[in-house]
């Protein structure tokens, strides 16, 4: 291409601000507004139940002013809100135990009456038993998910140990509620699109490649074995089915399997009913992306009888999305919630994503051919993209999601572009069922030049029976090598029963969106960080000598912090490439340490020094096997002296350890020892 | 509809009604409350009680140390203790001005963590749906359950699948952090704990009873009034599969005293619809009392006719180690 050729392209290309704003509303203040569900009234007042267990009414929500938007407390004391669905002007919120109704009998905006529409599925107490909903069908009907729950210490098994647990429910106007489909695993968003079609989101992990998008019909299975066991097959629950050997039954395969770069938590959906207010997207999804904080884009169809499509990125910036939902003006509000884990910034709140009338260059439809796809663009285009394309599938085991696996690069064979330079045609490319397909279209100054096609069915020829998520060998069973057997979870339970440290704070962290050389502190207890300004350093309240150890650690920018063994010798805790160096001694050979705001696993054995009888020095202080997230960094390093910055100069048998509270901002979770002496 | 309220006895003794020339906290106070709780709020007033009157020195308070915690406790006084309620004695604006001169006593108070997550009862009852440990067995968890707090500092704790009581606790109301972390960690009552359900959980029940044969309860609603925060169930006779009534249901601190109780807590029933079943499914229906406690007579629902009010007093009576008498205050 000439030179002048990609000046005209640098100038084509535009980003998405040009074409999509968002905007962050201002929240109520002391308020963490984790968003669980968003609708509307007719009036355009909007409502937003949270995971802390209250319902938000804000008045001018759709101003422009963001000064005149007002929230006030409309109910509080749920147990969770994580759906929240007006009918007729009459607000229904998903509970965890509980569907409801929420009446204000008064008039004054604030509720008085919650009415049980529905209990009717097992509980156990689980931490991790959400209820998610709830779209309601054309005959009043709603839907629900209950998740499974995991259990320690074989937490990636999730398991449904109460009826109905796993599984989506169909609640009817009066409460009767059925078991309507099974085999789900964190079923965190359903939805009905514009063709009346049930579709609903599940999340990664066992039996769950990676995040997936499903269409619902009475009695699927979606490939969870957890709730099986409450079929005949399983004798109602006096079976388990087995964790780790695939269930007999089939599961049905994703309409979207969405590529893990692209989701890694999997909030709800919505099809576009904005007649063209949030541009030329017409009756597609958007998706919400908690993790990474995205909104991706997915276009459906039917091929011989499957629901299958593609799906491509559409917005990034937006904080960690759970709950997306159209206002009557047609702007796209996005909820926000981390769970306290720590989703992209910011973790919590609402957003406002507004189409700019500035009709971005994008893929308009994307459609299966036997041997090739149709790709309308939304402008017309000059030239014929580079396209660059290749084919992978998932394996369906129990292990914690799967890689995208037996990848093979596309030959691409005929691309034409039609008159109208609308529209693209690849033809003469070998497709098989059964696979995904991940292409490039670069050159042409698409907004997004991806996209990703799960073929379940190609259109002609007999149905195939392969699937993406193929069965496969299960892997070795998994141990937690730091269980059990003489490890002290030292910062379980209460943290400051075992060390000792002012300043420090047990919350939750993540990264600040403002401010990356700073924590946003929330309520939680993932997290230990020193948050006051004369913070003293974490000091155990047990002397040590030889252990084993492993903690789990984060920085912010420029955080510098390190783990003093015995008060003394120093393994670094620093944003930089020298995290996991034994100061004094060695460097970290290979670089583990993937940067600020993100949680990582050091593990290793320190030695302590030993002493003859007359006190004098035989060997000196060693760290051995160190790893950060289980990448080999150090193999073995002797501190032949103590480190700058310890408690003594005077080498001992057992002391105290300390984190290092006076270099920086640090936060430590998870701090496991072994004592080996 | 069948009406089943409790009867109001007389209030105890009123307080100073001299009228307030200002709206000084300190004046109020000593007119109204120093009798009692002495002038320096040490509770060595000149009024002799058989318990002393509260010290508000030691920053300890029944319902909680908040402007608004004070003031529901003035206005609506302290059931089954010598405490007045002074609504209608004094106004709102006095009654706050007492509470911030009965704050003033109190050392100070520890600087609240902003992400602690305390509930309150405000100025409404409330109700808060969640998860509870259960008291009668070790690591066993209810699920389903409700908190009502109401306006006397009362909390109850129930299980919203048997509609049983599982614990009775006044003062401070509800811990709650089931978002922190990973999620989903039981509620964390705060109140002190006045009777908890350590042995059956389905004995507290009003209608759970023995002798009330092939119940099962089905919660349908909670609902907040500006006085009180009631629960509302069905019966079902479940042999037949059919709705037999339905059930409202709150509970409140008796504002009559006993010689012998500490604490009395009326259950108020409101049968709010009754089938015309046979209503011998209801016979007997009767309290056990938990260790340390009584219950007042139980009611005779076999006796029950339709579109008829009752008046009706259901009480649970902590009793004084030495006590003896007697609670039987049903009235039909």
């Amino acid at each position: 291409m000439s030179s002048v050729g990609i000046l005209l392209l640098a100038m084509c290309q535009t980003v998405e601000a040009d074409h999509y704003s968002v905007e962050f509303l201002p929240t109520p203040l002391g308020e963490t507004l984790e968003v669980g569900g968003i609708d509307f009234l007719s009036d355009g007042t909007m409502l937003l139940s949270t995971r802390r267990g209250r319902v938000w009414w804000v008045d001018n929500a759709l101003a422009d002013d963001m000064e005149q938007i007002d929230f006030h407390i409309f109910a509080e004391g749920l147990h969770e809100g994580l759906g929240l669905e007006v009918i007729d002007d009459e607000i229904y919120v998903m509970q965890r135990g509980e569907l409801s109704q929420l009446i204000d009998i008064d008039g004054d905006q604030v509720c008085d009456r919650i009415e049980v529409v529905s209990q009717d599925w097992g509980m156990t107490g689980n931490y991790h038993e959400f209820a998610f909903g709830m779209p309601v069908d054309q005959q009043g009907n709603f839907y629900i998910s209950t998740n499974v729950g995991f259990w320690s210490p074989e937490w990636w098994h999730g398991k449904a140990k109460a009826p109905r647990r796993g599984s989506i429910l169909k609640v009817s106007p009066n409460g009767e509620t059925s078991w309507f489909a099974s085999g789900v695993r964190s079923p965190c968003g359903l939805g009905i699109d514009s063709q009346q079609r049930l579709l609903y989101t599940d999340n990664q992990g066992d039996w769950m490649p990676v995040c997936g998008l499903f269409d619902v019909e009475q009695d699927d299975f979606f490939g969870h074995p957890a709730s099986l066991r409450w079929t005949a097959e399983y004798e109602f629950g006096a079976v388990e089915p087995s964790t780790t050997v695939a269930p007999k039954r089939q599961p049905k395969s994703a309409a979207i399997w969405i590529p893990y770069d692209w989701s890694r938590s999997t909030g709800n959906f919505v099809h576009d009913t904005t007649s063209g207010k949030f541009g030329p997207f017409r009756d597609q999804l958007f998706v919400a992306e908690l993790t990474l904080g995205n909104v991706l884009r997915v276009m459906l169809e039917n091929v011989q009888g499957v629901t299958q499509g593609a799906v491509v990125k559409f917005r990034e910036g937006v904080g960690s999305a759970i709950r997306v939902r159209f206002a009557p003006d047609g702007s796209l509000f996005a909820g926000l919630t981390n769970r306290g884990w720590g989703g992209r910034a910011p973790g919590s709140g609402i957003t406002r994503i507004r189409y700019r009338d500035v009709l971005p260059l994008e893929m308009s439809n994307i459609s299966l051919r036997q041997d090739g796809f149709v790709i309308d663009l939304t402008k017309p285009i000059a030239s014929i993209p580079a396209i660059e394309a290749r084919s992978y599938d998932y394996n369906y085991w129990w292990d914690y999601g799967s890689p995208e696996m037996r990848e093979k690069q596309l030959e691409i064979g005929d691309v034409q572009l039609s008159a109208d330079g609308m529209q693209l045609v690849i033809s003469n490319t070998e497709l098989n069922a059964g696979r995904c397909v991940r292409m490039r279209l670069s050159g042409i100054g698409l907004l997004h030049d991806e996209f990703s096609y799960t073929i379940n069915q190609l259109p002609q020829g007999e149905l195939s029976l392969e699937r993406v998520a193929k069965t496969v060998a299960p892997p070795a069973a998994r141990t937690v090598a730091e269980e059990g057997d003489g490890w002290l979870t030292t910062t379980w339970g209460d943290p400051f029963d075992n060390w000792t440290a002012d300043g420090w704070k047990l919350c939750s962290a993540s990264l600040s969106s403002s401010d990356p050389s700073q924590f946003e502190i929330n309520v939680g207890n993932s997290a230990l960080v020193n948050t006051g300004p004369n913070a003293t350093h974490f000091t155990s309240k047990d002397s040590y000598g030889d252990v084993e150890f492993r903690f789990s650690f984060m920085l912010p920018k420029g955080g510098d912090s390190g783990l003093y063994m015995m008060s003394r010798y120093e393994l670094q805790l620093r944003d930089d490439s020298s995290c996991g160096a034994v100061i004094g001694s060695k460097n970290p050979r290979a670089q583990a340490y993937n940067g600020a705001g993100e949680w990582h696993i050091m593990r290793g054995r320190f030695l302590a020094p030993r002493f003859d009888a007359d006190g004098k020095k035989t060997r000196n202080a060693r760290f051995e096997d160190i790893s950060i997230d289980y990448v080999s960094i150090i193999g073995a390093a002797e501190c032949e002296t103590v480190t700058g910055g310890a408690a003594s100069e005077q080498e001992v048998a057992f002391a105290p350890m300390f984190f290092q509270a006076t270099a920086g901002t640090v936060a430590i979770a998870d701090v496991r020892l072994k004592p080996l002496d | 509809m069948i009406l089943l309220t409790v009867i109001t006895l007389v209030l105890p003794l009123a307080a100073s009604q001299e009228p307030v020339a200002e709206l000084d906290g300190k004046v109020i106070y000593t007119q109204s409350c120093a009798l009692c709780h002495g002038e320096k709020g040490d509770g060595n007033g000149t009024a002799v009680f058989e318990t002393p009157a509260r010290s508000f020195v030691d920053g300890g308070f029944s319902f909680g140390n908040t402007p608004t915690a004070l003031f529901n406790t003035i206005s609506n006084g302290i059931g089954a203790t010598p405490m007045p309620a002074f609504k209608g004695q004094l106004t709102d604006a006095e009654i706050k001005a007492v509470a911030a001169r009965v704050l003033e006593f109190a050392p100070p108070v520890k600087k609240s963590d902003p992400l602690a997550a305390v509930l309150q009862v405000g100025e409404r009852p409330q109700v808060i749906r969640g998860g509870l440990n259960a008291y009668h067995e070790k690591d066993a968890v209810i699920p389903r359950a409700l908190v009502l707090g109401s306006l006397d500092g009362l909390s109850v704790e129930l299980d919203t699948k048997t509609m049983g009581v599982l614990a009775f606790r006044r003062g401070d109301f509800v811990q709650r952090n089931d978002w922190g972390d990973r999620g989903g960690a039981m509620l964390e009552p705060l109140g002190e704990l006045l009777m908890a359900n350590e042995e059956n959980e389905n004995s507290w029940g009003f209608f759970s009873a023995e002798g009330f044969r092939d119940a099962e309860f089905r919660f349908i609603a909670t609902e907040i009034s500006e006085q009180q925060a009631k629960v509302a169930y069905r019966i079902i006779d479940s042999a037949n599969s059919v709705e037999v009534a339905e059930v409202v249901e709150y509970f409140e601190i008796a504002k009559e005293r006993y010689a012998d109780a500490d604490f009395v807590i009326n259950q108020q029933i409101e049968i709010t619809w009754i089938s015309e079943c046979d209503s011998s499914l209801f016979y007997g229906a009767s309290y056990q009392a938990p260790s340390g406690w009584r219950v007042g007579r139980g009611l005779r629902l076999d006796q029950l006719e339709l579109n008829r009010a009752y008046d009706f007093l259901y009480q649970y009576v902590q009793v004084k180690e030495d006590g003896t008498r007697s609670a039987e205050h049903d009235h039909e």
